[in-house]
């Protein structure tokens, strides 16, 4: 008894903090359904007797036009996709007194919208009190977001007077396109492993992750032949491709690669679009296998299926 | 195996995985040493398993040479009969059995007394630095494209600014570029998850100064060496996955000395390391980006394939998105507001009471925890509070123990003009000088450093106008020391030692880089976008 009693009593608090949770949430999706529905404001203002103003009158009022200011401020987030804000650096020596412009680009896969990315500016140049430049960002390196800001937010040469020509707009659209359709990707990616059969690519036990593979080199053969840069031809007869060992992909979805237990190799080359634009399949002795080659184009979402290797 | 005592002829290929070096060897024997008991069992028992076993061949029954003279340790110390034997026996070790010195022994006197392979020292190293992990200082380096050598090709042309690394053939090309200066052992292994998800691809480099890539010139080369100026010449590459970082190691344990021959074979290979990655019409070369650190999660959260790389210190908010709610989250009371306060780092007061509290009975309740932290935050005062306040708006959630961001050294020097009027401004540098007992000015007194990297940007300021003007600027260099340097500044930013809403931005870590010019209050760096 003594022994179980606080095994029980631990279950017992993690039940009763589950249903804490579950109410608390319960409480706030009714609260926001009661404060979003339309009749609710109508409601308050004509059963409101006229000149006279209750606290509690004023309250609601107060949490209704909260409301109304949150709905909209989400609504436009999910609906035009980049918001910008002002933000104050706290940085006594920031240029332009710590005046920043951020912009904050969402980004929509499987049904949800991830953590957003933003993008903030500065206006750092006395000459060119209009000109701005990517101060901080978040945006991870597989977007090649310099080479877009150098196109449209080109920086003001050395020995030119006037200001170049910055076109803002034209900058975060194409950083949310790119976003936008590198998560699309990876989401294709993971939707091919799943069909192949695969776990996720990133699972969350980092305690079994295998120390000492070497990987890219083919440790089956010897070492020596490898280093050499030549791999023994392999055993000849009836060649089956088997089952999908591994789907992988760069950071940047670029490059694709799938194998299977039969030997068989194909990397491909999409493109932002998601078009597979190139493919090459290679047995491990070399030898390209055209089928296999032609079968790829197309988009990357029925890869797998089009090979045959669905499950 | 290559033909012990054959011909040595001077060849263009590597130095085999399976090839020996001779236990005695002061640098294994060294290396085996630096190991704890599990790690070596571990290491062990990967050498004798299936997929390592063709280059970790341990010495059997069967290999001994019945015509050898000394035949006689054959009876006191019997080579183990077979690779099963010996992995019970070590598997016997891993539920107790034996000292950590009992085992090594066994090992190198025992078990692999003809030698340990190449690929067996790689792979002892390897478990070396994953259990130290601050035992190599690392060097972030980008890879950009050499621009001026390709001329009608516009910078916005560069769709993919960096190279898509494939281990196989980057290392035939590196091998193919190395093998006439220097005969070399490479090592590939990759950490899938090193931190927070990133992975990473390790390459380890075992440099040998000798034409031949025999076993034999490994035991000739090894009287000479034995003074230690071999030590430095297995160097550790590293590619984080999907980012234009390259992360070089300079192997800095204790009681080594880097010779001069060794920093020259490490410089050919640092040059060999983006020419192998380079392809006709795109060549790339190795650019600092100023941060060196000993830790690999700092560069992984600075310069790796994540969104932190740009937004270090304060701006850390953003990568965290603790700003906001998600999008379809229309309620205003938003359940994330549970989630900032569990996120929100310890705060500092508490961890350096933890210590203390450990002390105490780990039994305590959490209830009574609590209660003494409350009481705390009562007995606070309103100034420590808003100091408090200041340096959460001024780091974030940086600046705080194992956020991934431990820089142990930042040095910088301070360009800036000294200031006329003395009142304000003289008070900032002191604080630079005086925030920890650690900090020093590295020029003015203490031993006679190393020509600093800074010295070298000197002499490109001296150039730029404006520096021999009428202002007074004084030589000012700080360097900070610890293990966590932006954490130190927040908790001396906490207490009221540094005042944190007019400390420079650079002194929250947001500049990151770990060496660099202070102008105008702020780190210049060559390019801001990361």
């Amino acid at each position: 008894m003594a022994t179980s009693a606080p095994q029980t009593l631990d279950a017992e608090l993690a039940n009763l903090h589950a249903q804490i949770a579950h109410l608390r949430h319960r409480r706030a999706n009714l609260s926001t359904t009661l404060l979003a529905h339309p009749n609710t404001s109508t409601l308050l203002n004509t059963n409101r007797p006229r000149g006279i103003q209750k606290p509690a009158h004023r309250s609601a009022a107060s949490v209704l036009s909260k409301q109304q200011n949150h709905t909209t401020h989400s609504l436009h987030r999910a609906l035009a996709g980049c918001t910008a804000y002002k933000v104050q650096d706290p940085d006594p020596y920031a240029v332009d007194s710590g005046r920043v412009l951020g912009v904050q680009i969402e980004v929509f896969t499987n049904g949800a919208f991830l953590p957003p990315y933003h993008i903030l500016l500065h206006r750092p140049y006395a000459t060119h009190p209009h000109t701005l430049k990517i101060h901080k960002h978040t945006l991870p390196p597989c977007i090649p977001l310099s080479q877009l800001a150098r196109k449209h937010l080109p920086q003001p040469a050395k020995n030119e007077a006037g200001e170049p020509v910055q076109d803002l707009q034209k900058l975060v659209r194409a950083v949310r396109w790119e976003t936008q359709s590198w998560h699309l990707r990876v989401a294709a990616v993971e939707r091919l492993r799943e069909e192949a059969g695969l776990g996720p690519t990133h699972p969350r036990a980092p305690e079994d992750e295998e120390v000492g593979v070497m990987q890219g080199l083919d440790v089956d053969a010897n070492p020596g032949d490898v280093l050499n840069g030549y791999v023994a031809p392999a055993r000849q007869g009836p060649r089956r491709k088997g089952q999908i060992v591994a789907v992988e992909a760069d950071r940047a979805v670029s490059a694709v690669s799938i194998e299977w237990a039969g030997g068989l190799g194909v990397r491909m080359r999409v493109t932002k679009d998601g078009e597979v634009e190139k493919g090459v399949a290679r047995w491990r002795s070399g030898e390209r296998d055209e089928r296999t080659e032609r079968a790829v184009l197309g988009r990357i979402e029925g890869v797998v299926e089009r090979l045959g290797g669905r499950r | 195996m290559a033909p012990r005592g054959g011909l040595s002829v001077p060849t263009n290929g590597v130095l085999g995985h399976s090839l020996r070096i001779p236990s005695t060897n002061t640098e294994l024997v060294r290396a085996l040493s630096r190991l704890r008991r599990e790690s070596l069992i571990s290491v062990v028992l990967q050498w004798l398993d299936k997929k390592h076993r063709n280059f970790c061949q341990p010495y059997l029954y069967a290999d001994h040479d019945p015509d050898d003279a000394e035949n006689e340790h054959l009876e006191y110390d019997p080579p183990a009969q077979s690779l099963e034997e010996l992995r019970e026996v070590y598997e016997g070790h891993k539920k107790g059995k034996g000292s950590r010195k009992e085992i090594a022994d066994r090992i190198l006197c025992g078990d692999w007394r003809h030698g340990i392979s190449l690929y067996q020292l790689a792979m002892v190293e390897e478990r070396l630095l994953l259990d130290h992990p601050t035992s190599h200082k690392w060097y972030g380096k980008r890879l950009v494209r050499k621009r001026e050598q390709e001329p009608g090709v516009e910078p916005g042309d560069y769709a993919d600014d960096f190279p898509r690394f494939q281990a196989a053939t980057f290392l035939q090309s590196l091998a193919n570029q190395l093998s006439p200066l220097m005969k070399a052992h490479y090592y590939f292994t990759r950490q899938k998850n090193m931190h927070k998800g990133m992975g990473l691809t390790l390459m380890r480099i075992f440099m040998h100064d000798s034409p031949y890539n025999t076993e034999q010139s490994l035991h000739d080369v090894q009287p000479q060496t034995s003074g230690g100026s071999s030590a430095a010449k297995a160097v550790w590459v590293a590619f984080p996955d999907g980012s234009p970082y390259v992360y070089l190691s300079i192997s800095t344990s204790p009681g080594q000395r880097v010779g001069y021959e060794a920093l020259s074979l490490q410089k050919l290979l640092y040059d060999a390391v983006p020419q192998a990655l380079s392809k006709p019409f795109k060549r790339y070369e190795l650019q600092d980006t100023k941060l060196h650190t000993r830790s690999l999660e700092a560069l992984l959260t600075l310069r790796g394939s994540r969104g932190s790389n740009a937004a270090p210190g304060g701006w850390s908010i953003f990568v965290d998105n603790k700003l906001n709610q998600n999008t379809l989250d229309f309620g205003i009371n938003p359940p994330s507001k549970d989630a900032i306060k569990k996120s929100k780092p310890p705060n500092p007061a508490h961890v350096h009471d933890r210590a203390g509290k450990e002390n105490n009975t780990r039994t305590t309740k959490r209830g009574r925890r609590n209660t003494a932290l409350a009481d705390e935050e009562a007995a606070e005062s309103p100034a420590s509070k808003r100091w408090k306040q200041v340096a959460e708006g001024r780091f974030g959630n940086s600046g705080v123990e194992g956020d991934g961001m431990a820089l142990e050294r930042v040095e910088v020097r301070i360009d800036d003009a000294f200031p006329a009027s003395v009142i304000p401004a003289v008070l900032d540098e002191e604080d630079i000088q005086n925030p920890r007992p650690t900090a020093r000015k590295s020029k003015a007194y203490g031993r006679p450093s190393r020509p600093s990297e800074l010295d070298r940007e000197a002499d490109e300021t001296a150039s730029t106008p404006g520096a021999g003007s009428a202002d007074w600027r004084p030589d000012v260099r700080a360097t900070f020391y610890g293990s966590h340097v932006f954490a130190g500044i927040r908790q001396l930013a906490e207490k009221g030692v540094v005042d944190g809403e007019r400390m420079p931005g650079w002194m929250t870590g947001e500049a990151g880089v770990s060496i660099g010019v202070v102008k105008d209050g702020k780190i210049r760096t060559r390019n801001n976008i990361v």
